[in-house]
């Protein structure tokens, strides 16, 4: 090979490839390199992502987020992976908060039930909560229908329906407040849960609460409502 | 209303949510891949189907045999596969013959109970046949670990069996070798599959394949009839096998099946959007109501920026606004999201922020290449109460019509026309597949350019040069009897220094309500020049639409400049487009073609909500078979992936391919940028309900 082409091939190589809009809209990188890189890495076997950030210390996470954010915040955990994010709310649209995090995905929360996820893949898209949100911030015993939703994929939105049965449970001391433990136990479409909630005057300050098939469960705790 | 969400999740749901996936008995999934690429043991197939939608690539062989196998689960019981394969000793005068051939497998009936599954399959159909079998088959599965399959085979598959006569010789003029079919020796075949573990499989099968052809030309020795084959499973999409092949040779295979319904993130990994605000309620806050902003000047232009801004930071341009003191209809061009209902969902909550509480419809106009192609027409009231709810409750009151055309009370937005792009890319270009002549293939630069000028009204162009390759090499030339109207390409590909593969102006339109229009002149493609106009009536909610299409062209030069050569033609054609429903178009072009040759080219396309389209044409003119040569007629399938797929990340880009097993003169048409339909199709009714659940993504 001659010093030419070897020349123009490192000039591709540089190039990538690159882009300029006046809207300031397009992309700016080569969707075609994107894409055979993903591809790669899911066909390749031992090639994994790097594993997420290593957890934060709960508890100093909380601290900067009360001190940094500003109206209601909430912390999630999540079960399987350990990984806590804060999110501060970002719009309230009646009982329904959304609350967002540092990377910009979202928990929208109704009545302090789960309602919905975003960004985060495999996201809860909506679900009926509140038949059951009453018997919980009420920390009434009952059954109730919940539907959960999803994209499948398809890209389709298919429903889960399952049927809980809402059981208090004791009263603990939650710091000066004393509170009282409610669980939620779901069954149906093939998927059994077991959901927990710390009550308060109406108001569920801690929780463990199923997001969906592959996202699990997560701990969420009201830093501030 | 059109259905527009899937049933009751079910177990398939879970797997495509990352639960394990416990395949019903009943579906028969393919637990093998064998040599031909299609569900098979070996060299045996079985009545297995790969998952509906599956794209499944294997590379196998041993020492004098390669094949490498596309397969596709085209509808949930039947599988194409396409082959490109190499057989030492085989060609003309013990040439290696390279070759390649086509398979249908049709699954007749699913396992239920008792009964197995069963179907009836046709190999290698097109000209030499040199895998040419036919079968039917039956497979059950015996326990959740063990499969069984018993079937009977024509062809190569019965080839050591008796009876039947004498096989007729295929035609090997390009044609089906339909009469030929379950005609000669049969015989009988059988299979067991063991998964020993998630990971392991063992495969075993009695085969009367002879191998006549292969002992004849290397010596192969058939030693018995049976072949033993292990699967190792390296993920979900990766596995590689080995097999012994009748006791005398070892031969190894490599399969990748991509799963459409596997997408990298079904909802997506883009940021969250933002919120609804909600008005405060009318009792509480009458005041809030009031109409006087709009008596203020400097109220429409301070929203319409707000608006803009807000847009342009979710990948959207607002082009223009009307805004009244109770509507506002937004005409936005989506350039970020693949599915449009997102794009809209963003706009009406956007414009929720925005807005003067007296202003409760939102109209959301979407634009394709500056022609409005629907309005979505939305309550506020309803996207304040509907929020993050089932996408069928806000489907239900949504009202998804035809845009109002003309530009009246609209204000379009400052600095968004004249627009600019450019950008640079690295290409790749290969010959077209030719058994007898190995890839050529060029590496270089594509800069390409485009100018709006206004609304509808597109300057584009690129500009190629070629960095590294042997195109020019390529000893291949044309050797069509007729008109070389696209069978000159080796000529083209030649010339890779500084070539204009395109420089068009183009002007799209809404001449009268539901019809669109678009006229382009210039060098529309690296083969041809001209003027090209179309015409489409597609009402928004229309399944049906109908359009007409003329070009007046000539021939460019193989250098792909400004020059011309000596041949110029009138293509005209009408077309019908008809959406079935479930994502499945169909198309019906009837006209005159590049050739000067008269016909018609049907289609079918199937699209997935998640972007993944599928679609086969075949085109029959007045042009002989014999005309055309190999091949007889065009035809070809062709295959668009969504970049999101893969990334999970919302993108217009899409990576298309096209298998196209004959490039012939006939039935050839011109290749213009902005065919209207292909542009409006993902805008109204039928492709909006498709995606709508990504309403509140």
């Amino acid at each position: 090979m001659s010093q030419a082409p070897l020349r123009a091939l490192a000039l591709i190589a540089a190039l990538g490839a690159c882009s300029h809009d006046s809207a300031g809209i397009q992309e700016k990188k080569s969707g075609g390199v994107k894409m055979v890189t993903s591809a790669l890495g899911q066909v390749l076997p031992g090639k994994k992502k790097a594993a997420a950030a290593a957890p934060q210390d709960p508890n100093a996470l909380a601290a900067a987020a009360l001190q940094s954010l500003q109206g209601p915040v909430i912390m999630v955990t999540f079960e399987a992976s350990k990984a806590a994010t804060v999110a501060a709310m970002r719009g309230q649209n009646g009982t329904m908060r959304t609350y967002q995090t540092p990377d910009q995905r979202a928990f929208v929360l109704r009545g302090g039930l789960l309602a919905g996820t975003r960004g985060f893949g495999r996201d809860l898209m909506s679900a009926d909560t509140t038949a059951a949100g009453a018997l919980i911030r009420a920390a009434k015993a009952g059954t109730a229908p919940r539907v959960y939703r999803y994209l499948d994929g398809d890209g389709e939105e298919r429903p889960l329906p399952v049927s809980c049965t809402i059981t208090p449970g004791d009263m603990v001391q939650q710091g000066p407040v004393s509170a009282r433990q409610v669980a939620e136990h779901c069954e149906g479409s093939g998927v059994r849960l077991d959901m927990s909630y710390l009550v308060a005057g109406g108001t569920i300050l801690a929780s463990r609460q199923w997001v969906g098939p592959a996202l699990g469960y997560v701990a969420i705790q009201q830093l501030r409502n | 209303m059109k259905r527009i969400t899937g049933g009751i999740a079910s177990a398939a749901l879970l797997a495509g949510m990352g639960f394990a996936q416990t395949a019903h008995a009943q579906d028969q999934l393919a637990w093998s891949i064998g040599t031909l690429g299609a569900p098979g043991v070996i060299d045996t197939p079985t009545a297995e189907s790969f998952r509906d939608g599956e794209l499944v690539a294997s590379v196998s062989g041993y020492s004098d045999s390669q094949r490498a196998n596309f397969s596709f689960q085209m509808f949930p019981r039947l599988t194409a596969t396409v082959r490109f394969s190499r057989e030492k000793g085989l060609g003309v005068g013990g040439d290696t013959l390279k070759d390649r051939s086509f398979d249908l497998h049709l699954q007749l009936l699913k396992e239920q109970g008792w009964r197995p599954a069963f179907a009836v399959g046709l190999r290698d159909m097109f000209d030499n046949g040199f895998y040419a079998s036919e079968y039917l088959v039956a497979s059950k599965t015996i326990t959740p670990r063990l499969r069984a399959s018993v079937g009977w085979g024509w062809g190569r598959l019965g080839s050591g069996g008796s009876g039947g006569g004498t096989r007729p010789a295929p035609s090997r003029s390009g044609g089906l070798n339909s009469d030929t079919w379950f005609k000669g020796p049969s015989a009988p075949f059988a299979s067991v599959i063991w998964q020993v573990s998630d990971k392991i499989a063992l495969k075993a099968e009695y085969s009367d394949d002879d191998y006549a052809a292969e002992t004849a030309a290397n010596g192969f020795d058939n030693k018995t009839p049976l072949n033993f084959g292990v699967d190792y499973k390296i993920n979900n999409i990766a596995s590689v096998s080995g097999y012994l092949l009748h006791g005398s040779k070892v031969g190894f295979q490599f399969n990748i099946a991509l799963d459409p319904r596997q997408p990298a993130a079904p909802s997506g990994l883009e940021r969250a959007p933002i919120p609804v605000a909600p008005r405060p309620s009318r009792a509480s806050n009458p005041q809030a109501y009031a109409t006087d902003w709009a008596q203020d000047p400097t109220a429409q232009p301070a929203i319409q920026k707000s608006i803009g801004d807000a847009l342009q930071k979710d990948g959207q341009v607002l082009e223009a606004m009307k805004l009244t003191p109770t509507s506002v209809d937004l005409r936005i061009s989506n350039e970020t999201y693949r599915a449009n209902p997102q794009a809209i969902g963003h706009a009406a909550r956007i414009a929720s922020r925005a807005l003067p509480a007296s202003v409760e419809t939102i109209k959301v106009t979407l634009m394709e290449r500056g022609m409005p192609a629907s309005t979505t027409v939305l309550k506020r009231s309803d996207i304040e109460r509907l929020e993050n709810g089932p996408s069928t409750q806000i489907a239900a009151v949504a009202k998804i019509g035809e845009s109002e055309r003309g530009n009246a009370g609209f204000v379009t937005t400052p600095g968004v026309y004249p627009r600019l792009m450019w950008g640079i890319a690295p290409y790749l270009e290969l010959s077209p597949f030719d058994p007898a002549n190995d890839l050529h293939a060029d590496l270089g630069v594509t800069l390409s350019g485009r100018y709006e000028l206004a609304p509808g009204l597109v300057i584009a162009g690129a500009l190629r040069q070629k960095a590294i390759g042997n195109l020019d090499t390529n000893p291949k030339t044309s050797t069509s009897t007729v008109q070389h109207v696209r069978s000159d390409i080796y000529e083209y590909q030649r010339h890779g220094d500084l070539t204009i593969p395109y420089l068009t102006i183009a002007s799209y339109g809404r001449p009268a309500n539901d019809v669109y229009s678009r006229v382009t002149v210039g060098l529309l493609e690296r083969m041809y020049g001209g003027v090209s106009g179309e015409l489409l009536w597609k009402p928004v909610d229309s399944r049906l639409a109908l359009g007409a299409e003329v070009n007046l062209v000539k021939q460019r030069d193989f250098d792909q400049r400004f020059s011309f050569r000596n041949y110029s033609t009138a293509t005209a054609f009408v077309s019908a487009y008809y959406d079935f429903g479930n994502g499945l178009t169909g198309e019906l072009d009837v006209g005159r073609y590049l050739a000067r040759d008269f016909g018609a080219t049907i289609s079918l396309d199937r699209e997935m909500a998640n972007g993944w389209k599928v679609g086969a044409w075949a085109t029959m003119t007045d042009m002989s078979g014999s005309d055309f040569g190999p091949g007889k007629f065009d035809k070809g399938i062709r295959l668009t992936i969504p970049l999101g797929y893969a990334t999970g990340m919302p993108s217009l880009k899409s990576f298309s391919t096209m298998l196209r097993p004959y490039v012939g003169d006939g039935g050839a048409r011109v290749n213009v940028d902005g065919r209207l339909y292909e542009a409006l199709d993902g805008s109204q009714q039928g492709g909006l309900y498709r995606d709508w659940g990504r309403f509140w993504r």
